[in-house]
């Protein structure tokens, strides 16, 4: 069994170490400090904390306006309510190329037992449409830390999607995780299993699955869908016959579309996107059971594999 | 006033207005700039606080409200020198200029420019001409109104006259809505209502640094309808953001028609006073009292964040 961590937890400690070395980092919250934990970083650098109140759009302007005025503001609450303010990211933030970073918790489907109000699964493609803006997924609460560390030091806004409390392990403390590049966390040559989030782990149990069977599929984490590391995934279709791309996401818009969009203009291959078929989330009394749900299982991705390698 | 308090101790109430730190660290500064001792400083300063001018509370000063008066009263008498008059045939003459220059682009947003060019004329004044507005950044919330600031600009020297006659042309730095890029221009807008947020977030970052000076910004009475203009408005109060100064070029107008028609707005003055802040109401064609009105904003540093109504017309047709 994977050690399971809390992604949430791991941003918000991650965030208090670099509050330390960054001293023009602020947090921006709208009311939600204590379901996205930034409520650590608001005891330790009081000052340096903003609370604007359950506004969204006014959450994303006065970030517009401390990065203006020099400071390094970081936005965040859950994704689904981020989305409100999708407007302001686009015409204060990304359009005057400022320096916002953005952290959405309680992405996908995380937030089970609140059901599809609070549920997310199309912030990846409206994101990613925005231009320069980076879209960061991690897969684990070690990646979390490296891939926020790495959002802090390149200028300009940044998504970064996480999860809730379920975060099984995919790398040690020590392993590195660079914004831009793509983690291939195994080899294999017959098929390419790309995932983001919690899929990640999902897809390396079932690339174990897949051996058992004789299928030999290379795993990679595609932590950042924006820019996309467009050389590693060409060099993955050249390396296997196909691709499955796992996302905790609506199919359409999310990694699944922006890794088709790239392998059917430079190089057309098979992709098989395993996700949320186009529909909203639902109330659930449990995480894994939901994702189960719509399909997102170490099951359906050994199903999807065998599609690629038209012996599904 | 000069016959009660001798030069040291106008200076160092002069200061305090805008200071935020301990009183020491203001008599050093007050003692390098001015070549004055700082033992001299130091004996003034407590004259001050025996008249009950200023105050002092964990070592950090402040004017007290007979402090403040006074304070108000000597920039008063600073502004009877000050000359506004120019502003008139400038005001004339830019205004034609406006015309000009957005007939060809088929008179884009004219009004709007017009109504609020005396605005930002003043503003620029006081900011650059005469030197008695610290502002720090301004923030034009209604961006359809950008050929009014370039105008402006230009005869504050920040944009070459050449350069506006390519305004909305392919590949020109001026954007028909405010863009920012070698100028006045912090962020784009456009998108109406966002100004007042940004606003407050550059006033809070000053503060976080313990800079001095105001953050303005210009919004048109149509955008209040939109909720982030509230969302900011309560944000601004919550925080004390008494370095932030909004303007509203009360037009009458909006995209449909007159405002009362379209969404009211009234009653304007009570609502802003109700989300906590301190409002006043003046003629916003007429440029002294607008720079006295600014002025007098800037120095009310009681906590409030600072509202003009600014009735304006903007010849619609």
């Amino acid at each position: 069994m994977r050690r399971v961590e809390s992604f949430r937890e791991a941003f918000a400690r991650a965030l208090v170490e670099l509050g330390e070395l960054m001293k023009e980092l602020v947090v921006v919250d709208a009311d939600v400090a204590s379901s996205t934990k930034t409520v650590l970083f608001a005891k330790k650098f009081p000052t340096r904390f903003v609370e604007v109140g359950i506004s969204e759009q006014d959450m994303v302007g006065v970030a517009a306006g401390l990065a203006v005025a020099g400071m390094v503001p970081l936005v965040s609450t859950f994704s689904t309510f981020l989305l409100r303010a999708w407007e302001q990211i686009r015409n204060l933030v990304a359009r005057g190329g400022l320096n916002v970073k953005f952290v959405a918790t309680h992405a996908g489907l995380s937030d089970y037992l609140d059901g599809s109000s609070h549920q997310c699964l199309e912030d990846i493609a409206v994101m990613r449409v925005i231009p320069g803006m980076r879209v960061l997924v991690p897969s684990d609460a070690p990646s979390t830390k490296s891939l926020l560390r790495d959002s802090l030091s390149v200028k300009g806004p940044v998504y970064m999607r996480l999860g809730r409390d379920y975060a099984p392990r995919v790398y040690d403390e020590e392993d590195e995780v660079r914004l831009g590049k793509v983690s291939v966390l195994r080899d294999g040559s017959d098929v390419c299993i790309a995932a983001c989030g919690v899929m990640v782990s999902f897809s390396l149990e079932a690339a174990k699955e897949l051996e058992k069977m004789g299928i030999k599929a290379m795993v990679m984490d595609v932590h950042t869908v924006k820019p996309l590391d467009e050389g590693a995934i060409l060099k993955a279709s050249y390396e296997t016959k196909g691709f499955v791309v796992v996302e905790e996401h609506n199919i359409v818009g999310g990694l699944g579309g922006a890794i088709a969009e790239l392998l059917a203009e430079k190089r057309p291959t098979r992709v098989v996107r395993v996700g949320v078929k186009d529909s909203f989330g639902t109330c659930s009394r449990d995480y894994l059971s939901l994702l189960n749900y719509y399909g997102l299982s170490v099951a359906e991705i050994v199903k999807a594999a065998k599609v690629v390698l038209d012996e599904g | 006033m000069s016959r009660i308090l001798n030069e040291h101790q106008l200076v160092i109430l002069k200061e305090l207005v805008r200071h935020r730190g301990s009183l020491t660290s203001l008599l050093r500064r007050v003692s390098l700039e001015h070549g004055t001792p700082l033992s001299t400083l130091k004996f003034n300063a407590k004259r001050l606080k025996d008249l009950g001018l200023i105050e002092l509370n964990n070592k950090r000063a402040c004017l007290t409200s007979a402090g403040r008066l006074i304070t108000n009263i000597l920039s008063y008498d600073a502004l009877k020198q000050l000359d506004t008059s120019s502003l008139k045939s400038s005001s004339t003459t830019l205004r034609k200029k406006l015309v000009e220059l957005l007939e060809p682009i088929n008179g884009f947003h004219m009004a709007s420019s017009l109504s609020c060019l005396d605005i930002i004329l003043v503003l620029l004044e006081g900011w650059l001409a005469l030197g008695v507005l610290n502002v720090k950044a301004l923030i034009l919330s209604k961006g359809h109104a950008a050929p009014a600031l370039y105008v402006a600009m230009c005869k504050y020297r920040l944009l070459h006259e050449c350069e506006l006659k390519g305004i909305g042309e392919l590949g020109s730095k001026l954007q028909t809505h405010a863009e920012p890029g070698g100028s006045i221009v912090a962020v784009p807008t456009g998108s109406l209502g966002q100004g007042l947020s940004v606003a407050n977030g550059i006033a809070m970052a000053m503060r976080m640094r313990g800079e001095h000076g105001f953050v303005y910004t210009i919004l048109g009475d149509g955008e209040l309808d939109e909720g982030q203009v509230w969302e900011a408005a309560a944000t601004a109060s919550s925080h004390g953001l008494d370095n932030v100064i909004a303007i509203i070029d009360r037009n009458n107008h909006q995209l449909t028609g007159p405002t009362e028609a379209v969404k009211k707005k009234e009653p304007l003055r009570a609502k802003w006073e109700a989300f906590g802040w301190d409002v006043v109401e003046v003629d916003g064609h007429d440029h002294e009292v607008l720079l006295r009105t600014l002025i007098s904003a800037e120095l009310d540093r009681n906590g409030r964040p600072k509202l003009v109504i600014a009735r304006t017309e903007g010849m619609w047709s």
